[in-house]
Formats: C-alpha cells, structure tokens, sequence
C-alpha cells in the first residue's frame, strides 16, 4: 500500500510539469490497440469498466483517456479483451498504430489526458455476512462489472487487517450504531432483529459493551486506513454517520436503545470535527424515532423537512491539471437525476474547507458527491442509495442494471473503482 | 405510546389551561421552560423543581421534571418528586400513570406494581393501568415484567380475553406462536375486529413456525380457529384451500360475511395464477348466497369468470345459467353474461351452439365485437376442421387480426403458401404482443419448412391448438425426420419448447440438442440457448455457461446474444435472478 498515494502525490507533480514545454511522462510507444469508447456509442458503460479491471488483472495494461470521448479506454488489442468484450456485449474499436498516435495527439492538444492504468487495486466491501450483493448500490455494480471484491466486516477491521486492501467501500452502514435509527418504527421485523442481534453478537466478540462503541472503533480504523493511503468510498448513510461516529469520541450520540442510555442532550456541542473526514458543525438529530441523523443531508427522507429530488449536475475539471477529480467525474451525462437514501446529499454549509465538490444541484445548498484527502489516502462520498431506484424503500425489488447498462449514476461509482489502478510511475524519477 | 401520551394529556390539560388564563407562564416555570428549549437541562430542572417546591401537583412542571432528568439519566431523582405529588392528589390518573411508567423503566416493578395497583382502583375493570405497565416494561426489554404486567391485569380484570391482544404480540415475540394463537382465539372470539390484527401479525411468522399455528388452530377447532386458518392458509399461498377452510364458517350476520370475503378478494387481488382465480370464484359464489337482487347476479357474474379463468367451464356455465334465469339481471350483466357462456362454449368445442348464441347476439353487439367473436367461430370451426366454413365466417373482415386469423387457418389445413402469404400479411406487430410473437414464430417454422402443403404439419398444428401437446410432440418429431436439415431442426426446437411446457425436460433437451446443427444456422442460437436453459435449470451452471458463450462468440449478429448474454450473468451471480430471463 506504500506506493497507493503516490499517484495522487505525484498528480499535482505532472500539474506543474504540464504547464512546461515537454512532458516529464510520455505515453507508450504506439502499438494496434482496442479503443473502449465510452460515449453515445458504448453499448454498456458500466461493463466497460469491468474489461478494463480484468485486463489489468491478467497483467496487461491500458490507458485511462481523461476527458476523451467520455473517458474512454485504450486497451491492448489482445485476444482475451476481444473475446471479454464480445461476451460481455461492450463496444470496441479496433485502431492501428498510427491511429493511436493520432489520439495521443489530439489528447495532447486538448483538456483532456491519457493516464495509465497498470495494476488492478485489491478491493474491499465493508458489508454485513448476511447482506446480499443486491441491497447495495456498489456491490450491484461490481457484480453486474464483473469486478473481484472481497467482503470484509467488523471482525476484519478490528482485526486490523484493512491494509490487505487498496479499496474499500462501506456498505450503507450506520456507524453511530443505532441500526439507521429503524428501531422504533420497525420494532419487530425479523430484518432488524437479525441485524440487532449480529452487531450484538459481533460487539461482545470483540469485548466492546455495545453496537456504537464497535461501530466507532471501526469508523476509527476506516480512518486511519485513509491516513495510511487507502482509497475510501461511501455511499449514502454511511458518509455522514461516518463522520458522525468519528467526531463523536468521548460523546454519547446513540439513543437508548443502541447502549442503554439516551443521546447526550449536548452532543452536537461536544462534537470534535477536526476527527472528521468531510463534515463540520452539524447539528445532531436527538429524536431516537426519526430515521435522520443530523443536518449534514440536504435532503431528510424521512424528516420533517424532506426536500423533492431535483437533478445534480458534475464539474468540469481540468484532466492535467486535476486528473484525479476528473477521473471521478467521467460521464456521458453531465447531468444526472438524483436519488434518495437515508442520507441523499450534502449541505455546503456542513463541508469542511478544502472538500472538493465534484457534483451538486445548481441553486439548491446542497452537493451531491464530494471527494477529499486525509493524511496519505482519499475519500469519495456520494449521497443517495441507488442512483436507477430513486425512491428505494426498504424491501423493494433490486435493482436489474442489464436494465440500466448505461446509467450514468453508476458510472460515478466505478469511475472510483478504477481510479487507484491509474499511476504515473515515471513521475517517481 | 400515542395512547398514553393522549391520556397524559387529557389529565393534564386543566392544569396548563388554568395557569395560562389566570397566572401567565413566569419566574420558575417559564425559566425551565426556556432553559429546556436552549438544551439546558440541568436549569430546566432546578426551575421545574422549584415549581415544584410551591405546587407539588403543577402539570407542566412534573411533565416537564420528568422530560429532563430522563434524559440527564437521572430518572431516579424523579420518583421521589411524584411520590410527594401524588401524596398529594392520589386520584390524579396522571400522576399514576408517570409513576408506573417511570418506576417499570428504573427496572423496579415492585414499585410499578403499587402504583398499577392504585391506579387500577380507580379505574376498575380497565386494561390500561396494566397496558401502560406492560408497553413500559417493553422499552427497555423486560418481557419477564411486561408478562407479569399482562398477567396481573388479566387476573385482576378476571375476564379470559382481557389485554389478550397484548399477550399474544408477547408470546409471538418469545417464540411461543402456539401461544400466540391461544392469545388471538380469545381476543377474536372477544371482539371478531381484532382478525384483521391477529391476520396481519400472525401472518408475519417465519414459514418455519406456520405449520405449528395451523396445528395450533386445528386443534382449538372453534369456527373462530378454522376462520383464523383459512385466511392464513389464504395469506401463505394456499388461497383454494383457504376459501374451502372458510366455506362452513362465514359469519352468520351478512355485513360481517361480506367484510371477511373482501379480506379474501383483497388477498388475491393482482394474482393470476389458477389458484387464486378458483378462490376467488369460489369467495364471490360464497357471497351471493348472502346477496339479493343485483348484487347478487354481479357476484355470479364475478364468479362465473374467475371460474372461466381458472378453466373450468363446468362451473362457470353453472353460474352463468342462473344468471340467464334471473330476471333481476341487469342488461348490461347479462351481454356479459352471453359474452362469457360464447366463450366457455368455444372452450369446450360445441362450436354450433356458440355460433347460434353469437347470432342471437349480434344484433346488439359493436362493429369491433362483431368482428371479435366472428374470428374466434372462425378458428373454432378450422380446430373442426371446417376450414372453409371457417374463412367464411370471416366475412368482409379486412382486419390485421383477420389475416393472422386466415394464416391460421391455412396452417391448420396444411396449407402452408397461402398461410404464409396471409401471415406476412398480418406483419409483426399486434394489440397483443403475444399474438404478435406466435404469427412471427409459426411464419418462420414455415419458411424453414420449405414446402407448399404439409398436412401432417397442420394435423400436428391442430392437436397444439386443441391443447394436446402430448400428441403434437410426436407428430412434430416424426414429420422432422422427413424434411431437409433447417425445417428439420426448426421443429425439433419447437417440440422441444413445447416438451418443456409439459416440463419434460428430458426430451426437451434431447430436441435441442439435435436442433442446435451446424446445417440449420439460423435454429442454432435458440436451440442452444434452449440447451443453456434446461441444464442451467437442472443445476449444470458449468455447461450452461459454456454453452452461452460459445453461442455469443459464434453467432454475435443473433437476436437471442442479449438473452444468453443476460442469462450469463445470472447463472455467474452477476445480476439479481429474480431478474431473470430464464
């Protein structure tokens, strides 16, 4: 994992290097390659990625084109791709050596960047033993990708073994402990019991006295999985409780019914936000029975203030100067509807500075998915539960993407699966 | 909770309305009051006190004692403050109700139990003093203190069914449901409104526990119990053998016979399988011998096609004979009526009398109605194998439906030209998407077939459209042994579709296998996904991967790649099965 921040370090290195006459790193020698387009013209978008990850696990190597054609793919014109692809149902284009010149050139010319893909990341869903791959928006597109994750859980964070992975994704989890605050309204679904019963069970194995003290030692080992250089997705209601978690050491932030004590009345004061990722100075939700958690979501499904869902629209960036938020961004859409999750998006006032916003509503306060550093590694939290089922409930059929192969809201979610296989190693010099 | 905040509420409501008409909100109670809003509990409790100090039963202020030091986890302190209060006032229900409530959530149920027991005094006979102890116990997880609670109020109220409700939610959630089931007995056969309760959350068990509920309410064997059972059989997917449960058990007084059989239809509503149809004809035949009038003969009417729908004309004719006989049918039920009796008399091939009711009929009947019933006669008669009276009832009838009707005809003669001029005629598209896939399907088995006539092919044909798969399936593959590689493997394909519709999976694989040549190109990607299919359903993933891949990678330009590409990913877990198109 000691070379995983590298490329983000060196980024900014190639920023400056760029604005000189001659390039520091220069693309490969031109060889007949296999060109994934990922425009109007890709038959499946989010399968494209999962050609791409493959042909790096088989060793072979490819080129991410930042801004080119919608963050098109430059792959070997290998018999395994053609034969992946053709089973797979993505587009290729077969282009020759002068070709592939000609694109270096154009990309050259443009705001736009070829950024090597070497090395597929070793990748991590931080999810419950009993979930299944269809109640999470992310695992749904590592399956439909057919990209290899492991599924990792409680026993494995505090067992410390996070550094066994480059990517890790967190489940819509609750990390305040409080079961996402269904208990009240839902008190005696076999669902929840189950879930009430497995963090119990997980909590005592691990000697903790209770669900938010393990989920907040677990949000401490995800951070420092960050500090150490690991990449961080979150989706949903696992952003927010996540910080929540973290800048509540020391503060009691659960209800009654998580560990026995009600919320501290005064807990949005003693919050200590310099341990947070992203947010600050969010006021806590004390209500035990409402499914909200504090005022960081613009949104508040199910609170009193539930906002209508509008359409968030993504930032253009500059490929070589800000590679690695143009790399989360790649679409063919530049605007997308939103969706709603426990926790859908983030208020602007709530970020801390130095947070990148990559997408937000224009004219509304809040943002959508926003991306940042902590010490070594990065962090990418995108709001909302499933960008193809807007109003996801509970129980609700899963989603089908073969329904959805071009969906622009999932592309953001593989865009970051990707984004730890591109390094400029020649900027190691 | 609702409840017991309302009853709070009640009590307390003078006591705010006083204070607001004669004294306004100030010194010490407004200051707590406000200190509480800012989340300074500490002062708003050292202000409720004082209050409290001057007027120990003051409403806002116990009410608001007892918000703050909760929530500091200092509830202990305030039991002393509502022992003084209701030292003071003990008939305030209020005051008692605090104390009960917050002596079960300190864990101490002696001292619960005192104040139950001083409340219950008061308000002799009524299960609330116990509810409230009970759901309080509850919230901090003490099933042991909520029985004690339940038990005691039953005991004390001395009737069987008292707070039963509770008792059985209790013994549910200990995983006693043969329990749970004692407990709803009582509480339904106490007050039938509670089925609908006991329903619903008996109906929530896992399937593991129904068997020991059904057991449970065989054995009570009450009219109640087999009440209980049919509609949980009903709820759990066995909707005839629920209904059948309920037949000998409607409730005597009509509005409640009706209010049951609309849990019934509820239940059913959406599905269509034959089980439910049978149910539901059943449900609403039920209903009529508690109906009059029209409302009778609507619920007849209603029956009488759920029974055609569930394919079985004995019955709906039944149905539909004393519908003709009545003379409170309305006009509009009777057409309807007709309509249904034309089509169950098409259904069992008595096609002369379907014909002689549709000329009795056809006066009052529509253009497009006319058209409608004239096309089923027609393809009646050709099932007869009156070809020519069956083109001859189509008349004039210049429709696309008319020429799928007479490509159809010709297909059941044999007659495999102009059936196919007819069908090309009718194109692909129609109202009735599968309408449209059949013509296409049987227009292509003809190309493939390559000849002019084949009347083995229409007796075969004949036999499918009768319903008799089991003689289609040989005939068509011995006719495929006398034809050319491509007409002999389209065949085989479609025997083996149709073997698999008589889940003989065997000999569907057997046809597919022998369809999916190399001499019949354009059969190959189907029949091999057929293959796909069955070895897939047989649990042979591997090869039904490996089969699929292969049928991507030999044959891209195909319109079934998107199906075996899709059913790739299942098999592979790559897309949720339900999804499915296998």
């Amino acid at each position: 994992m000691s070379t995983r921040r590298e490329f983000v370090r060196l980024a900014g290195t190639a920023a400056a290097a760029a604005a000189f006459p001659g390039r520091i790193w220069s693309p490969r020698p031109p060889l007949a390659s296999f060109l994934v387009p990922m425009d109007e013209g890709q038959a499946d978008h989010l399968k494209a990625y999962g050609l791409a990850f493959r042909a790096l696990e088989r060793g072979e190597e490819g080129e991410w084109l930042l801004n080119y054609r919608s963050g098109a793919f430059l792959l070997p014109a290998s018999e395994a791709v053609r034969r992946d692809a053709a089973l797979a149902g993505i587009t290729l284009e077969p282009i020759g050596p002068g070709d592939v010149a000609a694109l270096h050139a154009e990309i050259e010319r443009s705001n736009a960047d070829a950024v090597p893909l070497e090395k597929a990341p070793r990748v991590a869903v931080y999810a419950p033993p009993n979930a299944a791959p269809w109640d999470d928006a992310v695992t749904m597109a590592l399956e439909y990708a057919g990209i290899r994750y492991d599924r990792i859980w409680d026993l494995e964070v505090m067992a410390d073994r996070l550094d066994d992975w480059d990517w890790l994704h967190l489940h819509h989890e609750d990390f305040t402990g409080q079961f996402s605050k269904f208990v009240v309204n839902n008190a005696g679904a076999p669902w929840l019991q189950q879930m009430i019963e497995l963090n119990q069970s997980t909590a005592r194995q691990v000697g903790l006295a209770d669900v938010p003290a393990l989920k907040r030692a677990v949000a401490q080992r995800i951070a420092g999985f960050v500090e150490r250089g690991g990449f961080l997705f979150a989706m949903c209601t696992a952003t927010e409780t996540l910080d929540l978690a973290l800048a509540s050491a020391g503060t009691d932030i659960a209800a009654a019914y998580a560990d026995g004590t009600p919320m501290d009345p005064l807990a949005s004061a003693r919050m200590d936000w310099g341990r947070a990722l992203a947010f600050t100075g969010a006021q806590l939700e004390q209500s035990p029975s409402m499914a909200v958690f504090s005022d960081i979501d613009g949104h508040q499904v199910n609170g009193i203030n539930r906002q209508p869902l509008g359409a968030f629209s993504l930032f253009n960036f500059s490929a070589k100067i800000d590679p690695v938020p143009t790399m989360l961004v790649q679409n063919h859409r530049e605007v997308i509807p939103d969706f709603y999750g426990l926790t859908t998006s983030f208020m602007r006032a709530r970020l801390k500075p130095g947070v990148t916003v990559l997408a937000d509503e224009p004219g509304a306060p809040w943002t959508k998915y926003i991306h940042g550093e902590h010490g070594q590694g990065t962090w990418t939290f995108y709001g909302g539960h499933d960008p193809e089922d807007p109003q996801h409930g509970i129980g609700d059929a899963p989603t089908d993407l073969s329904l959805h192969p071009h969906s622009p809201g999932y592309r953001l979610i593989l865009n970051n699966v990707l984004f730890p296989a591109a390094k400029k190693k020649e900027l190691k010099t | 909770m609702t409840r017991r905040l309302l009853l709070l509420a009640l009590v307390f409501a003078p006591l705010p309305l006083r204070a607001q008409r004669g004294t306004p909100v100030t010194g010490a109670l407004a200051i707590a009051l406000s200190a509480e809003r800012r989340g300074d509990l500490a002062m708003a409790a050292e202000n409720f006190r004082k209050v409290l100090d001057e007027r120990p039963t003051d409403g806002q202020a116990v009410l608001g004692l007892s918000r703050v030091l909760p929530a500091m986890d200092r509830r202990a302190e305030l039991m002393p403050v509502l022992g003084r209060a209701i030292a003071r006032d003990s008939g305030n229900i209020g005051l008692l109700a605090l104390a009960v409530r917050h002596w079960a959530l300190l864990g101490n149920q002696d001292s619960a139990a005192v104040y139950v027991d001083r409340w219950a005094r008061l308000v002799e006979g009524e299960e609330e003093p116990f509810r409230e102890w009970a759901l309080s116990a509850l919230e901090i997880r003490d099933r042991a203190a909520a029985r004690r609670a339940l038990e005691t109020g039953r005991r004390r109220i001395a009737h069987p069914a008292a707070l039963a409700p509770e008792l059985a939610q209790l013994r549910q959630a200990e995983g006693d449901p043969a329990g749970a089931v004692g407990e709803w007995l009582r509480a339904v056969e106490n007050a039938p409104t509670y089925r609908a309760s006991a329903v619903l959350l008996l109906g929530a068990v896992p399937p593991t526990d129904r068997p020991t509920i059904l057991a449970a309410l065989a054995e009570a064997g009450s009219d109640e119990a087999r009440r209980l059972r049919g509609l949980l059989r009903l709820k759990w997917g066995e909707a005839e053998a629920g209904v059948v449960e309920l037949e000998g058990v409607m409730p005597e007084a009509t509005n409640a016979a009706v209010v049951m059989g609309r849990m019934v239809l509820d239940e059913v509503k959406g599905r269509r399988d034959v089980d439910a149809r049978r149910a539901e004809a059943r449900m609403h035949e039920l209903l009529a011998t508690r109906q009059a009038g029209e409302a009778r003969v609507r619920s007849w009417m209603e029956s009488a096609r759920a029974w055609a729908d569930a394919g079985d004309e004995a019955s709906a004719r039944r149905l539909l004979a004393l519908i003709a006989a009545d003379p409170a049918a309305p006009e509009g039920v009777a057409t309807s009526a007709a309509n249904t009796l034309l089509g169950v008399l098409l259904s069992e091939g008595d096609v002369a009398e379907a014909e002689a009711l549709f000329l009795r009929l056809e006066p009052g009947l529509t253009l497009d109605e006319r058209d409608r019933d004239r096309r089923r006669l027609a393809l009646a008669w050709a099932l007869q194998g009156s070809f020519a009276r069956g083109e001859q009832m189509l008349g004039t009838d210049s429709s696309v439906a008319s020429f799928d009707v007479r490509g159809r005809i010709h297909a059941l003669a044999g007659e495999l030209a102009p059936a196919s001029e007819w069908l090309r005629l009718a194109g692909p598209y129609d109202d009735e998407r599968l309408q449209a896939v059949e013509r296409v399907r049987l227009l292509a088995l003809i190309k493939a077939i390559g000849r002019d006539t084949l009347p083995a092919f229409g007796a075969a044909l004949t036999a499918l459209e009768r319903g008799d798969t089991a003689a289609a399936v040989p005939a068509l593959v011995g006719l495929a042994e006398t034809l050319e590689p491509p007409g002999a493997a389209a065949l085989r394909l479609f025997a083996g579709d149709l073997a698999v519709a008589r889940s003989d999976t065997a000999r569907a694989l057997v046809l597919a296998t022998s369809a999916d040549t190399a001499a019949a190109p354009a059969t190959a990607p189907s029949a091999r996904l057929l293959r796909a299919r069955l070895l897939a359903a047989r649990g042979d993933t591997g090869t039904a991967t490996g089969l699929l891949e292969s049928l991507i990678l030999d044959f891209p330009e195909s319109a079934v790649v998107p199906e075996a590409r899709r059913m790739r990913d299942v098999l592979r877990g790559r897309l949720p099965n339900g999804g499915a198109g296998s």
